[in-house]
């Protein structure tokens, strides 16, 4: 059973945050029409590309978040374009947009006029600073946007600069599960209430909520934190170890005395938990470079997968620092279903990942990524009611027309 | 919006999150803690860097808008009362190891025989099944099996700091355990969320996408510091300036306009040099090599350098670019888009006589309220309110139950 059966969903989102959002609902059994726009098909471009092949169906980004959906390629600027996308809205649940702030308003879709021809519409806005305020109409990027909030500056060695993630735009992911929730919570009150709602979602305002601890330290303190590198104040050893092999490695943490006489054991050292330079917590953290050149002795003769399980089986803290080859062979991930192969009419089988969250009644279910356009004419005469001759007209016109 | 949910919240730093957003969002919550206090109140940084149990920040702003009670659930009349609240409740919030509650007869077939309409969210490390289920865990072992790429090449992969695994998995959870209320609408029953903190971020570090890397073309992506690599250019992403740094890049191509329009600024100031000769939007990665692309970069480096950070982020916004200062908690506080939203909110703590300055809304919505209404509890601070007035304890039991250390 779905969770979300019979609930409609318009996404006009492009990359990341909203399409990966629906894309969650779209799992959960809600119908997702995916807007995309012919001029703008950059998700469709991104490397990699199934089989190391371009194609506009090829591309992995396309196929994490165009999963379960239905794909209406629209051709906004052309006013009968819109039209089709005024009436497609009016017959949703959700609308969901991540245009730069006004664009909505521009196209005639803004909460007003999608309000006027349904009165309960939900409508999630997601934009990288809010729709106010005098940096509102300012492109946002998720990874260029982090280092706005703080997570660059406390990401780092203490001797350099500051790092940023640069392969993950880490508050885009916030923001879509901050839709999630705010969708959900907005189906539920309407279902109570009757009353739809206007969702004005901030990736910066939303993203600093999983700061609060470093922000109170400076509005309660006045103190900014530093870059630690992978050092933590109340754990010792706490770092990240070179092991056997290129560029492998492994995570250790130790939080207690027993986690550290543990550790000792494993690394065939058992009296040096005794060693007065590091017998207690206090004297591991004055001696942590020391500390950590002994243990990373040891790592570097084994491989980071025996290191992490030698560790866990003496109850401490650890696991290899897994990279994208890891991620994807992880018997682990297979076992729990969060990666599982699933066909596509165009690349064949591919790993289509879960999403983190299992509900046991209402679980999600894998569907198919549509290849560009498939539900064109679903969409226009099901959910539209246009007869064939009308489509072909629009069609004529070049509204569904990808260059 | 989610006034009438009760939420008992059982959970340590793994859960708080959780259960703190669906508080924002109008439940009423129950953080549930070991009498003494949860564990996480030992995580700082602390007010005034006083270390004690009613001063951790960590805790302050993890569980605002929550009320709170100490509970044993180890003892027979814990475990009795639990009972009693989860009855009267919509949801449970957990992160114990798996098994853990179902040793104690307090597992989801338990509650929901007690209450059938509860929904019981589980956040741990690696969820309830599979082979790492009972491996122990911390922020930064869960970013390593999540697959971080961030970092320099020449020193080991670093953690994305904050302990991003105690917040990221909170949203993954409040949405689930909001899906499950949603469908209890259509089927009358509760159900188990179980959560997975590695999977949450695996999401994060974008693995569903960057693992097909390895999957489509046998490569494996690396940590470059602030460098990416689109064919054989390496692109900066970080720059100094004149007091500190800031995040922009090179664009060419489709978004080549965002580059032109910096070069428009830097011309108003006699600075754009060769810079303004260069087709952005026509400039091709594939036929770039890096000699020419670190010249630009140089070029644009050495004016930045010039410009302070509140100057470009002005900038950006004036002209339409995508530049942001690298902040840290000060800039942040007084970014003036966030002061216009009026993000940050003072919220009272008659306890330390003085008020401290929170983040607030996390949305902006045509039907909620301001979000922020209570600070984070004390220990025990509901113990009367809950078990006296709300599940009609008598003072004397409560008294018995206070001295025998159930609560």
């Amino acid at each position: 059973m779905d969770a979300l059966a019979g609930i409609r969903v318009v996404d006009f989102s492009n990359i990341v945050a909203g399409p990966l959002c629906t894309r969650f609902l779209a799992d959960h059994g809600a119908e997702v029409v995916w807007i995309e726009n012919p001029l703008a098909m950059e998700i469709r471009a991104y490397t990699p590309f199934a089989g190391g092949q371009p194609g506009i169906n090829r591309s992995a980004a396309y196929l994490m978040l165009g999963s379960g959906k239905r794909s209406l390629v629209l051709n906004l600027r052309n006013p009968k374009g819109l039209h089709i996308a005024r009436r497609l809205s009016a017959r949703a649940d959700i609308v969901v947009e991540q245009f730069r702030p006004g664009t909505m308003e521009q196209l005639g879709l803004s909460y007003e006029e999608l309000k006027r021809v349904k009165p309960d519409i939900i409508m999630l806005r997601i934009s990288g600073q809010g729709q106010t305020g005098p940096w509102a109409r300012q492109p946002g990027m998720g990874n260029i946007l982090q280092s706005m909030l703080g997570f660059t500056n406390i990401t780092g060695w203490p001797d350099r600069g500051p790092i940023s993630s640069v392969i993950a735009p880490y508050p885009d992911y916030i923001t879509a599960f901050a839709g999630v929730l705010l969708l959900t919570t907005a189906l539920h009150y309407r279902k109570q209430t009757g009353q739809g709602q206007c969702l004005d979602l901030s990736i910066a305002e939303v993203g600093l909520q999983s700061l609060g601890p470093m922000l109170l330290d400076w509005t309660a303190n006045e103190h900014q934190q530093e870059r630690m590198g992978n050092a933590l104040d109340r754990a010792a050893p706490h770092a990240v170890y070179r092991c056997h092999g290129d560029d492998r490695w492994c995570a250790i943490a130790v939080f207690d005395d027993e986690q550290w006489v543990a550790l000792c054991r494993v690394i065939g050292v058992p009296d040096l938990a005794d060693d007065l330079r590091f017998s207690t917590l206090l004297a591991r953290k004055r001696n942590e470079d020391e500390l950590n050149s002994i243990v990373e002795k040891w790592t570097v003769g084994h491989a980071p997968e025996q290191v992490m399980e030698l560790m866990q089986a003496a109850g401490v803290p650890s696991g290899v620092w897994q990279d994208v080859r890891d991620i994807n062979e992880c018997a682990a991930f297979r076992e729990r279903g969060f990666f599982q192969m699933q066909p596509h009419a165009e690349v064949g089988d591919w790993s289509w990942a879960a999403p983190p969250f299992r509900l046991s009644k209402t679980p999600f279910v894998p569907r198919p990524v549509p290849l560009a356009g498939q539900d064109n004419y679903y969409v226009c005469s099901e959910l539209l009611g246009m007869t064939d001759e009308e489509f072909l007209s629009v069609e004529k016109e070049g509204l569904f027309d990808i260059p | 919006m989610l006034g009438a949910f009760r939420v008992i919240d059982l959970s340590d730093e793994n859960g708080v999150f959780c259960s703190k957003l669906l508080a924002d969002l109008g439940a009423d919550v129950i953080k549930v803690e070991a009498p003494g206090g949860d564990r996480s109140r030992r995580i700082g940084p602390f007010y005034h860097d006083i270390a004690a149990p009613e001063t951790s920040l960590f805790w302050f702003a993890y569980n605002v808008n929550k009320r709170g009670v100490t509970l044993n659930i180890e003892t027979k009349d814990g475990q009795s009362i639990l009972k009693r609240l989860v009855e009267r409740a919509d949801c449970v919030i957990e992160s114990f190891a798996p098994g853990y509650l179902g040793g104690l007869g307090l597992g989801y077939s338990e509650l929901c025989r007690i209450n059938p309409r509860v929904v019981v969210t589980s956040i741990t490390p690696f969820g309830q099944t599979g082979q790492y289920r009972e491996y122990k865990a911390c922020d930064l072992v869960i970013q390593a099996m999540s697959g971080w790429i961030v970092g320099e090449p020449d020193r080991a992969p670093l953690r994305w700091g904050g302990e991003q695994s105690f917040a990221l998995p909170g949203f993954v959870a409040a949405s689930g355990t909001i899906m499950a209320l949603y469908a209890r609408q259509m089927t009358g029953e509760g159900q188990h969320v179980d959560v997975s903190m590695r999977e949450s971020m695996a999401w994060a570090s974008t693995m569903p996408w960057n693992s097909l890397f390895w999957e489509f073309q046998k490569e494996v992506r690396r940590r470059q510091g602030n460098l990416s690599s689109r064919g054989a250019v390496m692109i900066q992403s970080i720059f100094p300036c004149a007091d500190g740094h800031i995040s922009w890049r090179i664009w060419p191509g489709a978004l080549g306009h965002l580059t032109r329009r910096v070069v428009d600024w830097m011309e108003t100031q006699g600075k754009a040099g060769t810079l303004r000769n260069v087709d952005w939007s026509h400039l091709n990665l594939l036929g770039t090599n890096q000699e020419e692309w670190d010249k630009y970069e140089r070029a644009f480096g050495d004016f930045f350098l010039g410009v302070s950070k509140r100057a470009i982020y002005e900038a950006a916004r004036e002209w339409g670019f995508i530049a942001v200062p690298v902040e840290g908690a000060r800039g942040v506080v007084e970014n003036p888009q966030l002061t216009s939203r009026g993000y940050f909110v003072a919220l009272d703590h008659p306890e330390l006589e003085t008020s401290l300055l929170y983040p607030g809304d996390w949305f902006k919505s045509t039907v909620e309220p301001r979000m922020l209404r209570r600070r984070a509890p004390l220990i025990g601070e509901h113990n009367e309110e809950v078990y006296v007035r709300e599940l009609g304890i008598s003072r004397t039991e409560l008294r018995c139950l206070r001295e025998s250390g159930v609560i």
